[in-house]
């Protein structure tokens, strides 16, 4: 890539994906021909050069793992975690393979090595090999044309597991655990080809699941609560704080970021079920932290004063039908937090998670359709999410 | 009477040569035709051909690289990638190019040319491309063009379009109460906190459904102007739309669309000249099939013999 961008001035970027299938080489603490500890070279050289991570896709969703992050409910997300496709997985990888765990490792490497090799931006994709984007749960055509719809091993087929693991461990996951993910959004000035590669390069994007939400977020240093109803609000965001993918600037004394956020539904889709905030820090000792928290919901929801959890919004889904309803959930939340556990000393990173209502998994609508019978492990509905690039903190070492 | 058997004498006509000859020795008589002088000069040249080439056994073949292709390498790649190749770029592509000239030329010596589908496949898809050309040749006159427009008129409308303000409201109660207040002589509707743009400007049914969600589009473009209406809902809430402006998806006159209406018509003359070419390529040929297979053709075919 470099060689292209010395001879041509062009300009180049890479988006790497599935580190879920990746047996723990994607965020890995070596580099992956010489296996030479990161340094500050290659952690500077890597964010040049992929700048986007491909966190969801047909073969799973990369964001977190329960076993990362097992206090964060929506987690177990159309999981790909048995394997690469040579090996068996192993529990060791898993940290070294999901981009919420990255991000924060990220922060621990910052300190160490005054770079941050994984400071990505967030997109998603579909990976099919059909030249079809379909990532509509009611209109997947799966991975290949060989799996689509109609197809008789469409839901049986193998994806990973022709190779015989080295320890003889089955691996293997087949076609009906396939998702109908995703699509990457581009907050870009203008439709050209420039203002896309620009957007990109700076990470002011966000990935979904495959519906078309449109989310937004500012993060700052003196937004007010009712500023989310502002209407100009983009405007405000971007003169007073900064977009997804940016960097917030010195922290003013005494100062905790506050974030405006705005969600919109699909607009031929499923209503919202809320907005939520994930934050990973490092504090003092080194350690890594994580939280999620609810930031807006549909509803008169309240989170229960024991556990601090959120009641689920509902499922309207008739599993027989296929179908759901939009009597559940809102069609739009604005949402304002303010951190309050901050602490200008501790490296942090923001990003914005937004879930839908419950609505058919594509293997439903089949089963529906073709009259098969519902696959066992997968669930019957799933809660599509869009996923922000990250805002992040960085302490300044002040003078006296 | 001269004896020697001069050329002026065996151009002269058989007849003169032939009596002439009669009268000489059969060794003299072969020494002296022209027919002889002739191979022994073609002996002698070949004789000094080989002899200059040496002993090679095979003389070398020539495979021919010029300008004009190198003009055509630079000119597919620069449309390509949008930049003239470099210097270390071009010899490249000069390498390949000569390197795949050579194994062509040295496959289709050893044959590899027969029985391949791709090549048949290619060389059946060139030859329909040189037929559709025949079909590009001479301009068509305009009354046809325009004829060809009136009779696919569908093809060549414009969307329809629509110019309109919106407000919203969190409630249907919220957009009625303030419609009726706008009747009562009240104040034009402001509607609650939205995230959208009050004004919408020439937006196509695609435009209004993107943003708005499809149902939202179809009331829409349903109302009549002038007037503030609803409670029209959509993905979002619920709206009181005014439309200012619409226009029907009108079809578009031919001068507006003449160069799509001649491309269509080029491409229509194009496949009717490949499918008279195909007819014409069955009258042409006589298909012969093995008995077991021709049911499966749609003429009836010659049998194998």
């Amino acid at each position: 890539m470099e060689a292209y961008e010395q001879k041509t001035r062009g300009r180049a970027l890479a988006i790497s994906r599935n580190g879920n299938l990746s047996n723990g080489l994607m965020f890995d603490d070596v580099t992956l021909g010489s296996k030479n500890p990161l340094d500050r070279e290659y952690a500077l050289q890597r964010m040049r050069s992929e700048p986007l991570y491909e966190v969801t896709q047909m073969k799973g969703d990369g964001e977190t793992h329960p076993s990362l992050s097992p206090n964060d409910e929506f987690a177990a997300f159309e999981r790909w975690d048995r394997g690469s496709f040579g090996a068996a997985k192993e529990p060791a990888m898993l940290p070294r393979e999901y981009a919420r765990e990255a991000y924060k490792r990220g922060l621990q490497y910052e300190e160490k090595l005054g770079a941050n090799p994984f400071k990505f931006g967030m997109v998603g994709s579909t990976d099919a090999h059909t030249g079809l984007a379909t990532t509509t749960e009611d209109n997947f055509f799966g991975k290949i044309s060989a799996v689509e719809p109609g197809t008789p091993q469409r839901f049986e087929e193998k994806v990973t597991g022709y190779l015989p693991d080295p320890k003889g461990r089955d691996y293997t996951i087949r076609h009906y655990q396939a998702s109908a993910s995703g699509l990457a959004a581009v907050w870009a000035k203008d439709n050209t080809r420039e203002a896309l590669w620009d957007a990109m390069s700076r990470k002011e994007v966000y990935a979904t699941t495959g519906t078309r939400l449109t989310v937004r977020v500012f993060g700052g240093w003196n937004f007010r609560p009712n500023e989310i109803d502002s209407p100009d609000f983009a405007k405000q965001g971007y003169e007073r704080g900064v977009p997804m993918g940016g960097d917030l600037p010195a922290a003013p004394e005494g100062q905790a970021p506050s974030f405006v956020i705005r969600a919109l539904r699909d607009p031929d889709g499923a209503n919202l079920d809320r907005i939520q905030i994930v934050k990973g820090w490092m504090s003092k000792d080194g350690k890594l932290h994580e939280r999620v928290h609810d930031v807006a919901w549909s509803g008169e929801r309240k989170p229960d004063p024991a556990t601090g959890q959120l009641p689920p919004v509902g499922n309207t889904v008739n599993v027989a039908e296929a179908s759901y309803s939009n009597s559940i959930g809102a069609p739009m939340l604005f949402g304002y937090w303010k951190d309050p556990a901050f602490d200008p000393k501790e490296r942090a990173f923001y990003y914005v998670r937004v879930l839908e209502i419950p609505t058919p998994r594509w293997t439903t609508h089949d089963a529906k359709f073709f009259k098969l019978e519902l696959p066992k492990d997968v669930p019957a509905s799933i809660q599509e999410r869009a996923y922000t690039s990250p805002i992040w903190y960085t302490p300044v070492k002040r003078k006296g | 009477m001269d004896t020697t058997l001069t050329r002026q004498d065996a151009a002269a006509g058989p007849q003169t040569g032939a009596a002439a000859a009669a009268r000489r020795p059969f060794l003299q008589r072969i020494a002296g035709e022209p027919l002889l002088h002739f191979l022994l000069v073609g002996a002698l040249l070949f004789g000094a051909y080989v002899w200059m080439n040496g002993d090679d056994g095979e003389a070398p073949r020539a495979i021919r690289i010029g300008v004009a292709d190198v003009n055509w390498l630079k000119e597919t790649w620069s449309r390509q990638w949008q930049r003239p190749p470099t210097e270390q770029e071009m010899r490249g592509l000069v390498r390949e190019y000569l390197k795949e000239s050579l194994l062509a030329r040295e496959a289709m010596e050893m044959g590899l040319d027969e029985d391949d589908t791709v090549i048949r496949r290619r060389l059946a898809q060139k030859l329909e491309f040189l037929v559709q050309d025949t079909a590009r040749l001479g301009d068509p006159p305009e009354e046809e063009l325009r004829q060809y427009h009136a009779a696919h008129g569908d093809r060549y409308a414009a969307p329809a379009w629509i110019s309109f303000s919106q407000v919203q409201y969190a409630t249907e109660a919220a957009a009625a109460e303030a419609l009726s207040g706008l009747a009562a002589g009240g104040p034009e509707p402001a509607g609650d906190a939205g995230v959208f743009d009050r004004q919408y400007a020439n937006a196509d049914p695609l435009d209004v459904g993107n943003q708005f969600g499809q149902d939202f589009a179809r009331a829409v473009f349903d109302l009549e102007p002038g007037t503030w209406q609803g409670p029209v809902p959509s993905a979002y809430g619920v709206h009181l739309v005014r439309v200012d402006a619409r226009e029907a998806g009108q079809p578009r006159p031919f001068e507006e669309v003449s160069a799509q209406v001649r491309d269509d018509w080029l491409r229509a003359q194009q496949e009717e000249a490949v499918r008279r070419f195909h007819a014409e390529l069955l009258d042409k040929y006589e298909v012969v099939a093995d008995e077991s297979i021709r049911h499966l053709l749609d003429r009836p075919a010659e049998p194998a013999p």
